[in-house]
């Protein structure tokens, strides 16, 4: 097996991980196995700078979740969106099958468009599977999200998917504004991951 | 970024500022003219900046780094445009204090309305576009509670924040022909509907006015102009092969929110009969800039001229008379603005297929039977006034909608340097 194919892995199982957590640890994790995961993958043409701070991100986040049971003013969602009602709603499958359903037909769709996908001229169909994989991981968490801290992790998935394939195509150039737009998620995940969901499970 | 464009983050700065102070001390008439004192200096700073003639603004879109910033003669007559028709409704429908945090957040969105505008980077686009729509979602939680339609905006901030940032991933690839140009061109024309709030990410825009008359501002006063800006900036920008489908796509997109929301304007509860034909309107622009070209750019223009004039007035409690004249403007009476601008889009339309110049007139006349039951309804009702000053003000506005017909092409010079 070839690093690349290893490190590819590692941003798909962070992927998988992402999507089906639960709860304030879940989206701690989450978050770190996204920033290792796809900092790893980003590594393959971007190196260790790329990997730091794709990686940092995520650990970042994760650490400030983790600490924010102690820190309330860290898991301000609360302050931010007002309380919120809980409404409970009738599911065919508890949330969890239907994001692994979901997650089932993104992987295949995943695994059918990579091939067709290249970063710049380089052939990278397990970095970019595992990017492509970690979007759609995004937009199922957004589809069917209960509640804010959902809504957040999605797009922290959906911008460290992009951001790591924008990597792969302009290693050099993209660093700095992948930072940015890795951050404005996770510094919203920070803060929304405690807060009440919109919907009861089933 | 060039020196001469500091004018941009001082800018952004004073729009935090006058936001704040609106949001801290909103009970207060001293922060709006403070804040009316301060933003008057950005505008005229952006003016003596830009000077009044019409500078074109270059079609490049980079996703790798943070690009340039190019403040267009557009871009500066929308961010003007967008505050005037704040000034407007601040001055109409009265400011009593309890709506000082949607007057803050509105002057404060100003500033990511301006990165967005001024922006030819994607992911910086993304990121701008986020915040816009994320802010109004975090003001709409807040007053209404999490809602079906608070709900479905903030995953629609999530979904163009995705698919702005997915297009901008595989841009390079796509101009090396290594990835699909259809696939770029979806992911472009799911941000464009879902920032403009046209179909299928129309449910909440539609819907905006029932959590209150001035939280559906933020959607006519920034949203909607800064998606026409982007739009047109995308089709005249992207890859000839991502063009003609994204070209393709938003027309069907906006053809079919014209004629959903026409219908349901026409059809529906008196309740949100406005922001229904304002959303199908918004049809209407998406297709005319997608048409790309001049005279298509100058229909969307006027009619979104034409609804910050009229939107200031629906919002007032009272006033009967304005109303009534604003009715009779956005119905597509001529020579009304709305006429003006429908007009141009079916001239636009008919110069590329008959079919569609068809579907476009369908929906004026839908649109025109939705304002004559609006205008019944008005006139059946209790005859309220304002006070006089507010009246005259009022009167005045709606009479512009009448000038903005008469001369559509000096008014559209006049305020975003353009000429059809």
């Amino acid at each position: 097996m070839t690093l690349a194919a290893l490190l590819a892995g590692g941003g798909f199982l962070a992927a998988a991980i992402a999507l089906l957590s639960v709860g304030p640890l879940g989206m701690a994790i989450s978050a770190l196995a996204l920033g290792l995961g796809l900092g790893g993958v980003a590594s393959l043409s971007g190196g260790v700078p790329d990997f730091s701070v794709v990686a940092g991100v995520g650990t970042g986040a994760a650490v400030l979740i983790a600490t924010g049971r102690y820190f309330p003013g860290l898991a301000s969602g609360r302050w931010l969106l007002g309380s919120s009602p809980i409404v409970g709603r009738e599911r065919v499958f508890d949330v969890r099958s239907l994001r692994l359903l979901t997650g089932i037909g993104g992987l295949m769709a995943a695994r059918l468009l990579a091939g067709h996908l290249g970063a710049g001229t380089v052939s990278t169909q397990g970095p970019a599977f595992a990017c492509l994989f970690a979007w759609e991981v995004g937009v199922i968490r957004v589809a069917t999200g209960r509640g804010p801290s959902d809504l957040a992790l999605g797009a922290l998935c959906v911008a460290m998917g992009s951001s790591t394939f924008l990597i792969l195509s302009a290693p050099h150039s993209v660093l700095a504004i992948s930072a940015l737009v890795i951050t404005l998620p996770a510094v919203a995940l920070v803060l929304l991951t405690r807060t009440a969901p919109w919907e009861t499970g089933s | 970024m060039g020196d001469r464009l500091l004018i941009i983050p001082i800018g952004a700065l004073m729009f935090g500022l006058v936001g704040a102070l609106i949001w801290r001390f909103g009970q207060r008439r001293w922060p709006l003219q403070v804040g009316g004192v301060l933003l008057a200096l950005v505008v005229a700073a952006l003016v003596s900046e830009q000077g009044l003639n019409s500078r074109p603004q270059a079609a490049r879109l980079v996703a790798e780094g943070f690009g340039q910033l190019a403040l267009g003669r557009l871009a500066v007559g929308l961010l003007v445009g967008g505050l005037a028709a704040l000034a407007l409704e601040l001055v109409i429908a009265g400011n009593d204090g309890q709506d000082a945090g949607a007057t803050a957040l509105t002057v404060v969105l100003g500033a990511p309305a301006a990165l967005t505008l001024t922006s030819d980077s994607l992911p910086v686009v993304a990121f701008s576009t986020a915040m816009l729509m994320g802010a109004v979602w975090v003001r709409w939680q807040r007053v209404a509670g999490p809602q079906l339609l608070v709900r479905s905006l903030g995953r629609q901030t999530v979904i163009v924040f995705s698919a702005l940032l997915a297009a901008a991933a595989i841009l390079p690839s796509v101009r090396l022909g290594a990835a699909p140009p259809l696939l770029e061109a979806v992911l472009l024309a799911g941000a464009v509907a879902g920032e403009m709030g046209v179909l299928p990410f129309s449910g909440w825009a539609g819907a905006s006015m029932r959590l209150g008359p001035r939280e559906s501002s933020f959607w006519r006063i920034w949203m909607v102009p800064v998606g026409l800006l982007l739009e047109a900036r995308l089709v005249a920008a992207s890859p000839t092969s991502v063009a003609t489908s994204l070209r393709e796509l938003l027309i069907g997109l906006g053809l079919a929110t014209a004629l959903f929301w026409g219908a349901r304007a026409l059809l529906g509860p008196e309740e949100g009969r406005y922001p229904r034909i304002l959303a199908c309107d918004v049809g209407l622009m998406c297709t005319a800039i997608a048409f790309a070209t001049g005279q298509g750019l100058a229909a969307a223009l006027v009619l979104l001229l034409v609804h910050w004039l009229a939107g200031s007035l629906f919002i007032a409690k009272s006033g009967v008379r304005p109303k009534l004249l604003a009715w009779i403007g956005i119905s597509g009476v001529p020579p009304f603005g709305g006429f003006a601008g429908r007009i141009l889009l079916v001239i636009t339309a008919a110069s590329f297929s008959p079919t569609l110049a068809v579907l476009v007139l369908l929906v004026v006349g839908l649109q025109l039977g939705a304002a004559a039951v609006g205008m019944r309804t008005n006139v059946a009702s209790r005859p309220t006034t304002s006070s006089p000053p507010r009246e005259l003000i009022g009167l005045i506005v709606a009479v512009s909608g009448l000038v903005l017909g008469v001369v559509p092409v000096q008014a559209l010079a006049l305020v975003l340097g353009r000429h059809p």
